[in-house]
């Protein structure tokens, strides 16, 4: 008989979302047929005597994981957005790879994260391990890798604050489909970023822009997102020109730029390349600022009455 | 009399059961250093039989079986006076990292999880895995985007330095403990074991900390108050042992006369083998 759980925010690599250390004591634990549609839920042919300890399986996050984060505040979400080929996971993949190398983000420090697994697997491929040579990772796309939501703490050197930043790795033909129907169910990913993103790094490819083949498409691809994401989103943007070591004919800069101003007036304008990676650093500082100031968290702890454990409780109180 | 149990996290390889023997024979027979045991207060000595027998022998102790899972007892007594029984556990160290690559905490872990008053880390920084990346040696030609199918990566194949941060943020989840403001208790103690073989490469374990596992030193930072954690670099035999040939310094003067600590900041050797596990256990 195969066991299944019900509950539609359990997953059978993280603990009970309930809390049963035991999953077949929870009520949503059953032992009936699992159906086909239930694929995503936990099922398993015997029930295991206990669950795994550990609530996060160390992956990119789907949004049924985010849960395991409200615990201590609103994370801030920082959108990747671009058409494909663009840039978004390699320019992930340099965060991360900062990140090993110093530990910070300009004064933010390292304090953990979810999605260890998930940064792992996105700078498998930029390592000297043995053959072959070290590449960027591999294009994402809806029908690949699976997209997801990779996850930092930070702790901030001026405040001591702890705030969790969310970066979405999601595919390029996303962003392009939403571009021309938003509000088509295909859409729906690219929406959910683009509608909870606290800060998007909207990436423009130098790259294919200064290659005749891909130019016209890529241009395209690009004015349509800007044009969208400056009708559609009120939240701090920057355009983010990555690979900006390969040069671009003046009138393609000038066409973006021109795209850039006329629908987004706001946004910051950023460069950044593999050849500097200050430049990658100075980006995502940036966008987590821009992102954790659009949703800032102000403490208020209640005043401490008494010292007997049950009337000294204390919470913090995320103002907004 | 202070109970504590240290919680010695410390995977296969990293010289855990050699401390342990030198630690043990430190707190017996040399009786300067800050912790001592009290005469006949250890529990049951066949626990680290092989160990103490090989180092007598100036010989290097073989590999604890997987299945072991012990513990030694003994009762300590300190410079001030304080009496504490220790419990220190022994177990293979592939344990250790199993929990990281299964996803699971297994029942024997949990217990000492919850009760250690302090977790010492072991890392053997000459088996360290670090991989170089694009980052810090760029290719001379452009990458180009991988054709590889994509892979998830399992916690074998990670790095150290994500690797170690995973092992301690799973610790602190099974311990109860929130990570949202930086942590007391319990305290934490790194050990950069085996330090002979550095050969004067890194001037102090606090620099080794910075320089070659910025990840876990940032999240250490981040996650422990300053007081509540440290840094120590531990030659447990001063120089490496074989198995099969005796050394000759040891089988005459004793193990209790090799091995030394260095604190975060310091470059000179303190022959004290108790002090990281004194500071650890706050006596």
């Amino acid at each position: 008989m195969t066991f299944e759980c019900s509950h539609g925010s359990c997953f059978p690599d993280t603990t009970c979302a309930l809390g049963h250390t035991n999953r077949a004591e929870c009520e949503h634990w059953s032992g009936e047929s699992p159906s086909a549609t239930q694929e995503q839920r936990s099922s398993r042919s015997e029930p295991p005597e206990s669950t795994s300890d550990i609530p996060w399986n160390g992956y990119a996050l789907g949004t049924g994981d985010l849960a395991i984060l409200g615990g201590r505040g609103r994370p801030a979400v920082v959108g990747l957005i671009g058409p494909p080929d663009s840039g978004k996971t390699s320019l992930l993949a340099y965060l991360y790879m900062w990140l090993l190398e110093h530990g910070t983000i300009a004064n933010w420090t390292f304090a953990g994260s979810w999605t260890l697994g998930g940064w792992e697997s996105v700078v498998h491929y930029s390592r000297w391990t043995s053959e072959p040579s070290p590449s960027f990772p591999p294009h994402t796309s809806s029908s690949g890798r699976h997209p997801g939501i990779l996850h930092l703490a930070l702790r901030s050197q001026a405040t001591g604050r702890l705030r969790d930043v969310l970066l979405t790795d999601a595919p390029g033909e996303w962003f392009s489909q939403w571009s021309r129907t938003p509000d088509s169910s295909a859409s729906e990913g690219a929406r959910w970023v683009i509608e909870r993103a606290d800060a998007l790094l909207l990436l423009v490819d130098t790259g294919a822009l200064s290659d005749g083949k891909k130019l016209p498409a890529s241009r395209r691809a690009t004015r349509d997102l800007m044009e969208q994401v400056g009708a559609k989103t009120s939240c701090r943007t920057a355009v983010v020109w990555t690979k900006d070591d390969v040069s671009t004919a003046g009138t393609v800069t000038k066409a973006i730029e021109t795209a850039s101003g006329e629908f987004m007036p706001a946004a910051q304008t950023m460069r950044t390349t593999v050849k500097d990676p200050a430049t990658i650093e100075a980006c995502f500082e940036w966008a987590v600022e821009a992102a954790i100031a659009k949703s800032p968290m102000q403490i208020e702890p209640e005043p401490r009455l008494s010292q007997e454990p049950f009337l000294a409780l204390r919470r913090s109180y995320e103002k907004r | 009399m202070k109970n504590a149990n240290v919680l010695v996290l410390g995977g296969s390889g990293t010289g855990k059961t050699h401390y342990a023997g030198q630690l043990l024979g430190r707190m017996r027979h040399n009786r300067n250093g800050r912790l001592r045991v009290r005469p006949g207060g250890v529990d049951d000595l066949s626990k680290l039989e092989e160990v103490l027998a090989c180092l007598e022998e100036g010989q290097a102790a073989g590999h604890t079986p997987g299945e072991t899972w012990t513990g030694i007892r003994c009762e300590l007594e300190s410079d001030d006076g304080t009496a504490v029984v220790l419990e220190w556990p022994e177990y293979a160290g592939e344990r250790l990292f199993a929990i990281v690559d299964h996803r699971t905490m297994p029942d024997e872990w949990r217990g000492p999880v919850r009760s250690a008053s302090g977790w010492l880390l072991l890392i053997r920084p000459s088996s360290l895995k670090l991989y170089e990346d694009l980052l810090v040696r760029p290719t001379n030609i452009e990458p180009q985007h991988s054709d590889s199918p994509t892979a998830i990566v399992n916690g074998a194949g990670w790095d150290d330095r994500a690797r170690y941060v995973e092992l301690l943020q799973m610790f602190l989840f099974a311990a109860g403990q929130s990570t949202y403001e930086p942590a007391e208790v319990p305290r934490l103690a790194v050990v950069f074991s085996c330090w002979d073989e550095l050969n004067g490469d890194v001037s102090t374990p606090e620099q080794l900390l910075a320089d070659r596992l910025p990840l876990l030193n940032a999240f250490i930072r981040s996650t422990w108050r300053d007081q509540a954690w440290s840094v120590w670099g531990l030659s447990s035999l001063g120089r490496p042992l074989r198995n099969q040939k005796p050394d000759e310094d040891f089988r005459t003067q004793g193990p209790e006369n090799f091995g030394y600590v260095l604190r975060a900041n310091e470059v000179t050797q303190d022959q004290d083998l108790t002090s990281s596990v004194a500071w650890l256990l706050g006596v």
